[in-house]
């Protein structure tokens, strides 16, 4: 039985937990395929439709735990909740994404049952029954290790580095059984969630942004910024720039993204008024999602998009951040 | 003339000064061991020729004034001492020549002492006692000469200006005993005083003209790792030789009136940067402060590696060897590379090219081009393709223009394939000597494995690392049975034996750019200006920065992959370009393309003027 820590932004789930239940499913035909499948999630309100999406991804059996409480993610009472789900049952094995949260939760759990833990784990084996062998990169990447861990007498804990858990494609035919249960604190928490202050996309490290707005000489002067400015605003991203533009002093150089400057990878990038030369592109070429603005139909940017607009950048920023603007109001 | 006391007068100057160049030898003997063979000959050419002093003509011309002037008369005097008569007319030819040399090389001291006080900037210390002290010198012997004119006449042309003297001279004889006891005396002060003033380059200078490299100037020394020595922390880092050359500067600032660095308002000076070494060479061992520290990282990293300061140094003083032994410190002793190159470096770690796309795409340029691989077949020429050549898109279609070239002059030539790797210059030009081992014995592993006469590059930082640093690795893997070209020498090897034909015109004024890591290092301008010359069409202009005084694009030394404040070399280059008029500039180096492209691309000129590889040029003009 292998049991799953499903993720979700207010009920909807993201990739790496289809990624993640993926990966029991290999994991559970990997020791002999007796079992289930368990996502195990924690929330308030969820409605059963969301919960319902975990079916076709492979879980078996959906536990979803409601509480007050488990509206924003709190170690002691995730820990405590977890805990008591992981002692029954006998799962041999609790995985989940790492993420700022599990980094916190994992250990927790991991000393509370005494059980366990390899985290940042890239790959899987079972050499033999009864044990495994994890993967994980250590020294920056340079090197990887193996570590191997004893499965009885409790769950193992694993906790996958994300970008390697990759989900099946959706099979609707599939259902899991829900199964609801209330929970209650049994002991009271030291710790008061008073208030939850977001970061401010355009303070954040060009590296760490999810969406970055990217603008180049085609942009024009200093003035010429403010629609990319604008538009950055809308989508809640991070602002960055080629190197002419800051050498311009338009941008500080903390926010150049190429050979010379800081290297991205961002769910989404907007690329406006920049040609791609290779200096730039190197910089960016791992982004997820690539979108291109540019005068030049035959600019290099284009090769690198997923998205490629032909257009003056001053004639269409304004269009799409009023467009924008309506869709948010 | 002579009094009992000036013996001993003599030989206390004569101690004093072998006791003071005593001093100074223990502090720059205290570097680490080096072997260097001496060279009289090139000593001997280079004082009578004063060639490399007068690369820069007019304070070239004032110090062969001096040098001769001070030298020939001091011998004469010296031989003088020892009696002999010599025929009247020729005596009075030689007191004519004396003379005339002794005017030189006033003109000469005013020359400098001139030149010094207008000059800002640091004028290196102790140069202007020795200098008034030479004046004096000259100027109370020719006193002295128009004294004794008015006491013993001599024919008029015999001592010209000796006799312009001895107009507003007296003719009293213990005036004349007054000025030879003090031109003797200031004499013998200069002599006891050589070793501590400016003046020690007259031995220092003369030691590391002795002693200069004769290896390749592109070839960068090795690092004594296997002594533990991981780069230049302190001064005591650095090999005897290395000191040698900071005891010998005469702070001249030609380094720094051609370095890219400096005349873009970079911290960094490689004048400083000797000066720097020699004041730290004073100091008590194990007193100074890390060499890391009284040269900063920003100078330290602002080094474009172009060798200007090399080559025009009079005194074959090597600043950049200085320069990358304190990075090696930097990025082994300390692990402290530059934040922006790390990418870069971990990609030659982990993928073996610069842009870490790995070995499975290191072909894709090749892609329906019929390239042929090598193979256990004996092939003439290996084209050795090179980070750029294989990955970065502008520089991939040269590497196509070099194929169809070959193809064209019907060459036996193969490629090394996915199974290249990067040469290792820029992990080596930042100073991760450790990283440049590991490619270089790679590549030479895959030397050894296949047969072949000749290694053609297209990017002189590779046709450098190549031929002029891969023979010199300790293990002595290569077999040295063939010979590295840059593809310009192979080229023009081809055009010349007329197995290609230039045929269709390429019209447009055209300029040179020299790359650095051709010219400078390895002397290859000539191939550049012919193939140039056997387009069709193409007239070829020169910049004003040209050949050996070629400007640097802002690209080599890793300075391709580290962020640049301030005015842009390549802005700099780019605006001499726009200025030239030309409206096609023929460089050789995928560096040096990007660069210039992207310097003029920032000009915004209404016609801006083309960068080309000259292989593309060749290539277009194809018959």
């Amino acid at each position: 039985m292998i049991r799953v820590l499903a993720r979700h932004s207010e009920g909807v789930f993201d990739e790496a937990t289809f990624g993640l239940i993926a990966e029991a499913r290999r994991l559970l035909a990997d020791i002999g395929g007796e079992g289930k499948v368990t996502a195990l999630v924690l929330g308030s309100n969820l409605s059963p439709e969301s919960l319902s999406a975990l079916g076709p991804r492979g879980a078996d059996e959906v536990l979803y735990l409601e509480s007050k409480a488990f509206e924003r993610y709190r170690g002691e009472l995730f820990c405590e909740a977890l805990c008591e789900l992981l002692s029954k049952g006998s799962p041999s094995f609790f995985l989940m994404a790492e993420s700022e949260e599990t980094s916190d939760l994992a250990p927790r759990i991991a000393a509370h049952l005494g059980r366990p833990l390899i985290n940042r784990v890239v790959d899987l084996k079972i050499p033999r029954k009864g044990e495994v062998l994890a993967f994980r990169p250590v020294l920056n990447g340079y090197v990887f290790e193996e570590v191997a861990a004893q499965c009885e007498g409790g769950p193992v804990i694993l906790s996958f580095l994300p970008s390697v858990l990759t989900a099946d494609e959706p099979d609707a035919a599939k259902e899991a059984t829900i199964r609801t249960e209330s929970w209650m604190a049994t002991k009271t928490s030291g710790v008061r969630l008073l208030e939850v202050i977001e970061a401010d996309p355009g303070s954040l490290e060009i590296e760490e942004a999810p969406i970055v707005v990217a603008g180049g000489r085609g942009m024009g002067k200093a003035e010429g910024f403010s629609p990319l400015f604008e538009l950055a605003e809308c989508l809640g991203a991070t602002v960055g720039g080629t190197r002419p533009v800051i050498d311009a002093a338009i941008l500080p150089f903390e926010r150049q993204i190429g050979q010379t400057g800081k290297s991205v990878a961002p769910k989404l990038i907007v690329n406006c008024g920049i040609s791609g030369a290779n200096e730039y592109t190197a910089g960016m070429e791992k982004s997820l999602l690539v979108i291109a603005i540019n005068k030049d139909p035959r600019a290099r940017m284009f090769n690198f998009a997923d998205l490629g607009i032909v257009a003056d950048v001053h004639e269409l920023l304004p269009l799409l951040i009023a467009r924008l603007k309506e869709i948010k109001d | 003339m002579f009094t009992v006391f000036d013996p001993l007068l003599i030989t206390a100057a004569l101690l004093v000064m072998i006791a003071g160049t005593a001093v100074r030898w223990r502090s720059w003997q205290r570097g680490r061991k080096e072997e260097r063979s001496g060279d009289w000959k090139g000593l001997c050419g280079y004082l009578l020729s004063h060639r490399k002093i007068m690369r820069k003509d007019r304070s070239g011309i004032a110090h062969l004034l001096l040098f001769w002037g001070v030298l020939l008369p001091l011998a004469v005097i010296f031989l003088a001492q020892f009696s002999f008569v010599l025929p009247a007319k020729l005596a009075g030819a030689l007191s004519l020549f004396l003379n005339l040399l002794g005017a030189a090389a006033i003109v000469g001291i005013l020359f400098f002492l001139v030149r010094r006080m207008g000059k800002d900037g640091s004028p290196p210390e102790g140069v202007l006692p020795p200098a008034v002290l030479l004046l004096f010198i000259l100027l109370s012997g020719f006193e002295a000469q128009g004294v004794r004119l008015n006491i013993v006449p001599a024919p008029l042309w015999t001592a010209p200006v000796g006799a312009l003297f001895s107009a507003l001279s007296p003719a009293s004889p213990l005036f004349l005993q007054l000025l030879i006891r003090m031109h003797l005396l200031a004499v013998l002060l200069l002599v006891a005083t050589l070793p501590f003033t400016f003046l020690r380059h007259v031995t220092a200078g003369a030691l590391n003209v002795y002693y200069k490299s004769k290896g390749p100037r592109g070839a960068l020394r090795p690092l004594a790792m296997e002594e533990g020595c991981l780069g230049a922390k302190t001064v005591e880092d650095l090999s005897w030789k290395q000191l040698l050359d900071a005891e010998a500067c005469v702070s001249c600032g030609r380094c720094e009136e051609n370095c890219p660095a400096f005349l873009s308002g970079k911290p960094l000076s490689p004048r400083k940067v000797i000066r720097t070494i020699l004041n730290q060479m004073a100091t008590p061992r194990g007193s100074h402060p890390l060499l890391g520290e009284a040269v900063t990282t920003e100078e330290l990293w602002s080094c474009t590696t172009c060798m200007a300061c090399v080559a025009h140094c009079p005194l074959y003083i090597d600043p950049l060897d200085k320069v990358v032994d304190m990075r090696r410190y930097e990025v082994l002793g300390k692990g402290a590379a530059p934040v922006e190159a790390r990418p870069m470096l971990r990609n030659l770690e982990l993928f073996g090219d610069v842009n870490g796309k790995s070995a499975s795409h290191r072909t894709d340029w090749a892609l329906n081009q019929e390239v042929p691989l090598l193979s256990g077949q004996p092939v003439e020429v290996l084209l050795w393709v090179g980070c750029s050549g294989a990955f970065h898109p502008a520089y991939r279609e040269t590497t196509r223009a070099m194929v169809r070239i070959l193809k064209k002059g019907q060459v036996s030539f193969a490629i090394l394939g996915k199974e290249e790797k990067c040469c290792g210059d820029p992990a080596r030009r930042l100073g991760e000597e450790a990283l440049f081992l590991d490619l270089a014995r790679e590549n030479i592993r895959l030397f050894n494995r296949f047969s072949f006469k000749k290694i053609v590059t297209l990017c002189p930082h590779c046709f450098n690392v190549l031929k002029n640093e891969y023979p010199a690795l300790s293990d002595n893997l290569l077999p040295g049975n063939f010979e590295v070209l840059h593809a310009s020498q192979f080229v023009l090897e081809l055009i010349e034996q007329q197995k290609i034909t230039l045929k269709y015109p390429v019209r447009s004024t055209a300029a040179i750019h020299d790359p650095c890591y051709l010219g400078r290092a390895n002397g290859v301008y000539e191939p550049l200006r012919k193939i140039a010359g056997a387009v069709p069409g193409l007239v070829l202009h020169e910049f004003q920065r040209t050949g050996e005084s070629g400007f640097c694009c802002g690209g080599g030394g890793g300075r391709m992959w580290l962020h640049e404040s301030g005015t842009h070399i390549n802005t700099l280059r780019a605006k001499e370009i726009a200025q030239s008029g030309v409206g096609l500039v023929s460089t050789a180096c995928p560096y040096c393309l990007t660069m210039l492209e992207d310097g003029l691309g920032g000009l915004e000129l209404e016609k801006r003027p083309k960068v080309r590889d000259l292989i593309d040029i060749v290539a277009d003009s194809l018959g």
